[in-house]
């Protein structure tokens, strides 16, 4: 029989982290949420305003500009993070040679640092001696200024059909939609393949993981059946990692709406035609620049809720898809 | 039942091959250029269509690989290698598993090999030949020293194996109370705990510079290491390792009269040293790449960590890819040999944590 003894001393155990964690952890963040209704230009002392941040925020075209920007980043990357690993963690899973090798190249980019690897790629992509407009001028195509190009990528690309190859049709196209699906500008597109090689390999090691949990004489039943790789793939493979898939899309978009280092290091100044100002860009130049603390606390308030209202949004329509045996 | 055509297999395997091949070279082609543009002059760098091989790089090669110096260099390489497989073969004789107590003996034998690396990638440099060498490095040297890299560098380390070796200690003890401990509220102290991981790290960093600067903190080395010296991550972490030691052996001890901390430091750690240095490996990341954090808490060029420096570099020598490149690699070096090193624990202490979900 337990006696249910409380071990007080336990306490002196925690203390050391507990004290560390609530004031860097928790008391900072119910420090943020007042901290949003001050009017807080350090070192002048601290004012109470209301929700005086919040009116100026919501009026500001710029902080609507970063929302746009983050926006079109996440929804250009988010199928690239998940749908490149899964296919390699696929083709890993094939029980080939050399899987240890693979995961090694592949998890590189990784454990590198963001700005270290963000500015090897500024140099990638430079205009004149960078080694991508080399490969295109293999290919025939001329250089591009990728960092400082503003045009929207589908523009871009609209374009550069139209007068390379006298094909106008996607240019009148993309013409007639409204500027918003001309896509993100090819900066933009830029930061985000340099994210998504990135990121690529912890998301093939988690997939891979699911993966090897779907029990194999599942495939070997269906191959009896006479079923193709699509079929395969359709009715087996993609319910069954289905859990798998639904946590790297809640990571992925969550650690998304949180960049800000490449886009530091690659477009310092905010972007071409600020197509590349991010969310936590705009925090960091107002609380970091223009020492605005309220307003940066405002802004940081909001970009917590923006980030908490998708991951509730994704458990309420996504995870309902999520089959879980 | 259909046997699979083993032609198509072998078509379907090649075909898989080739794609995995591919996308290894998008992989680590940046890095090679990295590399490669470390050793070029501003005008190497610059010049179009671009160059691979630089003319430093070119007389290195011709001094060392195509020189009869390549004996050299190829007998101190199996010479070390032989050396390491020597030693791991007598740690392995030397140190058995099942005895449980930490002694120096232990220490010395599990340590060798890896300081056998040390030696091996020693004889190695030497046998390449430290002028020629030397003159490779010419951009490097720039930005160790009229750059301030070394400062940057031994800041970094510094500081990642501080936090480090704070969080073992002190995210151990908090796993410690979590796993083998009853208190009140323990369960609700948990999910708070829990609960904050959900907070990103950009809505507390306005506040978290506010405290420091009324702790007084600003532009030292504690606003660096102090808020890394305990993460729920850690706690959690560690938390799963405790509680795979038998509750008995917690019972045992303290029936035979051990003291907690005594039961903490004689028993359970050296039990989990697989989970400390999964902890260890994943701080020392961390704090390491840190950026943003290190960005905001310093002023001074004295306190910049390589990160920081780089950002900094950048700024200020924006077209010198030469040394921007340089100054890269160590950002990124350190990490990238340590992974080499330790990947077997590396990929292990990841799975592991990353099926959590």
């Amino acid at each position: 029989m337990k006696s249910k003894k409380y071990e007080w001393d336990a306490y002196l155990f925690l203390l050391p982290a507990a004290l560390i964690i609530i004031t860097f952890r928790l008391a900072p963040l119910i420090y943020t949420l007042i901290l949003g209704f001050f009017k807080y230009d350090v070192p002048a002392p601290p004012k109470f305003i209301g929700l005086y941040n919040y009116k100026v925020l919501f009026s500001d075209p710029e902080f609507w500009l970063s929302l746009k920007n983050t926006i079109y980043y996440v929804l250009f990357s988010l199928p690239l993070q998940v749908l490149i690993p899964l296919f390699i963690a696929m083709l890993l899973n094939n029980k080939l040679k050399g899987i240890d090798f693979y995961r090694i190249i592949y998890y590189l980019p990784v454990i590198t640092s963001v700005n270290a690897v963000a500015l090897v790629w500024k140099w990638l992509y430079a205009k004149e001696a960078g080694l991508l407009n080399y490969f295109m001028s293999l290919i025939g195509i001329g250089k591009i200024d990728f960092l400082n190009e503003s045009a929207g990528i589908l523009k871009f690309v609209a374009d550069g059909i139209a007068n390379q190859y006298q094909i106008k049709i996607f240019q009148s196209f993309i013409d007639s939609v409204p500027a918003f699906f001309q896509g993100p500008s090819v900066a933009m597109m830029a930061i985000v393949v340099m994210s998504v090689w990135k990121g690529l390999g912890s998301n093939i090691l988690i997939f891979l993981a699911g993966l090897q949990n779907v029990p194999r004489h599942l495939y070997e039943a269906a191959e009896i059946d006479g079923a193709t790789i699509w079929h395969k793939f359709w009715y087996i493979t993609w319910p069954l990692i289905s859990p798998t898939t639904y946590f790297v899309l809640v990571m992925s978009t969550i650690n998304s709406f949180q960049v800000f280092a490449q886009v530091y290091m690659m477009t310092p100044l905010g972007g071409p035609m600020k197509t590349t100002t991010v969310i936590v860009f705009y925090l960091y130049q107002k609380a970091f620049q223009h020492f605005e603390m309220g307003f940066a606390a405002a802004v940081a308030c909001v970009l917590f809720f923006i980030i908490l209202a998708m991951t509730i949004i994704q458990k309420l329509t996504v995870e309902k898809k999520v089959h879980y045996s | 039942m259909l046997k699979k055509n083993s032609s198509i297999k072998i078509t379907l395997n090649t075909f898989c091959h080739i794609i995995l091949i591919t996308g290894g070279i998008t992989m680590i082609l940046p890095f090679i250029w990295m590399l490669s543009t470390s050793v070029k002059t501003f005008n190497e760098a610059n010049s179009f269509p671009p160059i691979w091989v630089s003319r430093k790089l070119e007389v290195f090669i011709q001094n060392t690989l195509l020189s009869p110096r390549v004996f050299l260099i190829l007998g101190a390489i199996m010479f070390s290698y032989f050396l390491y497989k020597w030693t791991i073969k007598q740690k392995e004789i030397k140190v058995k598993d099942f005895e449980q107590d930490i002694t120096f003996y232990k220490v010395f034998f599990t340590l060798l090999p890896k300081l056998v690396i040390f030696l091996g990638l020693f004889l190695i440099t030497a046998a390449f030949g430290f002028d020629n060498i030397d003159k490779l490095i010419e951009n490097y040297r720039i930005a160790w020293v009229a750059k301030n890299f070394g400062r940057y560098f031994f800041n970094s380390f510094f500081i990642a194996v501080s936090s480090t070796t704070l969080q073992l200690v002190i995210s151990a003890l908090a796993a410690y109370a979590f796993a083998f401990m009853t208190f009140p509220f323990k369960d609700w102290i948990f999910m708070t705990l829990l609960a904050t991981m959900m907070i990103p790290q950009q809505a507390l960093l306005v506040p978290d510079y506010l405290i420091l600067t009324h702790l007084g903190w600003i532009n030292t080395y504690l606003a660096l290491i102090v808020p890394w010296g305990a993460s729920v991550f850690g706690i959690f972490l560690l938390r799963q390792f405790f509680l795979a030691i038998p509750r008995e052996l917690y019972d045992a001890a303290k029936i035979d009269g051990c003291s907690k901390l005594g039961f903490f430091f004689k028993i359970l750690l050296p039990l989990c040293i697989p989970g400390l240095t999964t902890l260890s490996v994943f701080t020392f990341i961390g704090s390491w790449n840190s950026f943003l954090w290190a960005l905001i808490v310093t002023h001074t060029d004295k306190l910049r960590t390589i990160q920081v420096g780089l950002a900094a570099f950048n700024d200020s020598e924006g077209t010198r890819f030469e040394l921007l490149m340089a100054a890269s690699t160590f950002c990124v070096m350190p990490l990238i040999i340590g992974f080499f090193f330790a990947q077997k624990q590396f990929m292990e202490g990841i799975s592991q944590t990353g099926m959590k979900g």
